[in-house]
């Protein structure tokens, strides 16, 4: 009997895009209250994928640990997708020079997640709260 | 013995109103229509990825190279492989491959990286040169 690998991850939507981030970066998932504050990044924005400007997103993604946590916003959290390791793929070269915070893609369901680089992402989000501070 | 050296085979394809062709050896694949998974911040031309003989592939829209609408959802997919680097570029229509003999300058053409054209069926189409496009997307990224 053959072991199968397998990766969990958290899928969500932002601004039209479908992103997985491994569940052992997520520090927490909540809900965004109308008096959150409104400039938490859109994760999407972050990942350089979408225009800036103000989040509508209604969910907080958290990633990192302790007091280097840093929230992200989303639209939609999908739940928690496990995935074969083979049904996730190295993205091609063109992707990873020009979009390196895109890891891999991975295949749920008959529908492609991109795998974001979750490390590099909260480490931008905590450089861009201390620009902002 | 001569045209028969300098002969190629192409692969017309049409984006749009536009007719072009491409290098019918490096093409793996014509698919139908697919879902490409939407990618944006780098390159123009780069607008997705799509998963193909496991692996992912970068999906590249010609119409940045023509001046024309952008549309992701296009009737066929051709996969090519060019120097190692798999692309899949979305078309609306994908013909015979045919074998032209003559290949001349393009001075003319309004499509990027198609420094030659070629006669299909009577009519000059640009020959696309995908390998210098890739390498020019990479390039502009280093």
């Amino acid at each position: 009997m053959t072991a199968v690998l397998r990766r969990s991850f958290v899928a969500l939507h932002d601004r039209g895009f479908g992103l997985a981030i491994p569940c052992e970066a997520v520090h927490a998932l909540a809900e965004r209250r109308g008096g959150d504050d409104a400039t938490v990044p859109s994760i999407s924005t972050s990942l350089g994928l979408a225009p800036g400007g103000a989040s509508r997103g209604s969910r907080l993604v958290v990633l990192g640990d302790g007091e280097a946590c840093v929230a992200f916003a989303a639209d939609e959290v999908l739940g928690v997708v496990e995935v074969d390791a083979s049904d996730v793929l190295a993205m091609p070269e063109l992707v990873r020079r020009t979009l390196p915070a895109l890891l891999s893609l991975a295949l749920v369901d008959g529908r492609s997640l991109v795998v974001v680089d979750a490390e590099g992402l909260a480490s931008r989000g905590r450089s861009e709260e201390a620009n902002d501070a | 013995m001569s045209a028969e050296a300098s002969s190629r085979v192409v692969l017309p394809i049409e984006v749009g109103p536009v007719a072009i062709t491409v290098d019918a050896t490096a093409v793996r694949e014509v698919l139908g229509p697919v879902a490409v998974t939407r990618l944006a911040g780098g390159p123009p031309a780069l607008v997705g990825v799509l998963p193909w003989g496991g692996r992912a592939v970068a999906v590249l829209d010609v119409s940045t190279l023509v001046g024309i609408d952008e549309a992701l959802e296009r009737a066929r997919t051709v996969v090519l492989d060019v120097a190692g680097a798999v692309v899949a570029l979305p078309v609306d229509r994908v013909r015979e491959p045919r074998v032209v003999t003559e290949e001349r300058p393009s001075h003319a053409s309004r499509v990027a990286f198609a420094p030659s054209e070629v006669d299909v069926d009577g009519r000059a189409h640009p020959l696309l040169d995908v390998a210098q496009w890739v390498g020019s997307l990479v390039g502009a990224s280093a």
